[in-house]
């Protein structure tokens, strides 16, 4: 996926990795590399002031935790953060379905 | 630290200039991007790199810092206005504080030239200087014992030079002492200031040495002295700027000896 695309659409994709729980900024970058079977790959830093933004708007609650003794930030989806998810994944099934529909795209392999 | 260290930190210090005013923010986002170059080493290490490869590749992965820093200020980012008005009003109000003690204290160094070399020194003006009829009565109302009038305007002048400008270094004082209090309150917001570490103590630096060499020239050349007071009059200002200029030049020496270097 080019780097436009992904940008766009990073929102959900940051809302989607913490949806399994709480994780720190490292963690939630490598999750959605993971996730991504190694497809979307930010430079790591993007994924900071999208955090903040999104704090920002109450989709995120975060907070200082400390862990082996290392202070870092925590973020943690809110409830409108579940909800915001919930939309925009049915906003994105509806955009695919019609997109399938008229290309005849089907979802093969990794996604890239 | 080690010099394999230096990636990291080097990175660290880049985003911290550019980073956006407001204090607590700036720390936050410098945490966060800390905590994650360390992890991003460590998982590095893990990965059987060195660890200065793992540094490097910590940095490379993260990305620019400019850029970090401008989309952590909003995209597209312009200094907001009111954050540099404030922060230029913060520099000016000392040094315009400064300069007005300055000014103060030259008046007591000009006391001093009058009690070690007399009036003269200070208020005397050049031989052959006239005065206005009107204006010598003026002066020899006030100092009636003095005789003539040059001597007269002689001691008006040496006197001028100290009673007008102590008051000015009083409100200099004042004026320092009202900005400080208001800086200590504990609702005064803590922000990193828009400008240059440099700026102030460059801007204190020329604005004094400037006016410390164009009074102190004049006394040396003379050709402009002596058209209302003597060598004093002028010399008492011009060496307190000097002084003054060097004062800010202690700072503005620490500011640039902070500055990383240039990287080729």
């Amino acid at each position: 996926m080019d780097k436009e695309r992904l940008k766009g659409n990073l929102d959900l994709l940051l809302l989607a990795v913490l949806e399994d729980g709480p994780a720190h900024g490292y963690a939630v970058i490598t999750g959605l590399r993971e996730r991504s079977e190694g497809g979307f790959d930010l430079p790591e830093g993007t994924i900071y002031p999208a955090l903040h933004r999104l704090e920002q708007a109450g989709l995120l609650a975060s907070d200082w935790t400390t862990n082996g003794g290392r202070r870092r930030r925590t973020y943690t989806l809110t409830p409108a953060g579940h909800r915001a998810l919930a939309a925009e994944r049915a906003g994105w099934q509806r955009f695919a379905r019609g997109i399938f529909a008229v290309t005849g795209v089907a979802v093969t392999g990794a996604p890239a | 630290m080690t010099s394999a260290d230096e990636p990291i930190e080097d990175y660290l210090d880049e985003l911290y200039s550019a980073l956006p005013a407001a204090a607590r923010p700036a720390r936050r986002i410098l945490a966060e991007a800390e905590d994650h170059l360390r992890e991003a080493t460590a998982d590095g290490l893990a990965r059987g790199l060195s660890e200065s490869e793992a540094r490097r590749e910590a940095v490379t992965r993260f990305g620019s810092a400019a850029r970090f820093a401008r989309a952590s200020r909003g995209s597209p980012w312009r200094p907001p206005t009111g954050a540099v008005l404030r922060d230029l009003a913060r520099a000016a109000v000392p040094m315009v504080a400064i300069g007005l003690i300055a000014i103060g204290i030259s008046g007591g160094v000009a006391a001093a030239m009058n009690a070690v070399f007399g009036a003269t020194f200070v208020g005397g003006a050049p031989a052959g200087a006239h005065y206005a009829a009107a204006t010598c009565a003026h002066f020899l109302a006030i100092h009636p014992g003095a005789g003539t009038c040059a001597r007269a305007a002689t001691l008006e002048n040496s006197q001028d030079a100290v009673a007008l400008r102590l008051p000015v270094g009083a409100l200099g004082l004042l004026i320092l002492a009202v900005s400080h209090l208001l800086g200590r309150r504990p609702t005064a917001r803590r922000t990193r200031s828009t400008l240059p570490e440099v700026f102030l103590p460059t801007l204190g630096f020329v604005t004094f040495g400037a006016a410390g060499a164009i009074l102190t020239g004049l006394v040396i050349d003379g050709t402009f002295v002596g058209g209302a007071a003597g060598r004093g009059f002028y010399l008492s200002g011009g060496l307190v700027a000097l002084v003054t200029a060097a004062a800010y030049a202690l700072p503005l020496n620490r500011a640039l000896a902070g500055r990383p270097l240039a990287r080729n």
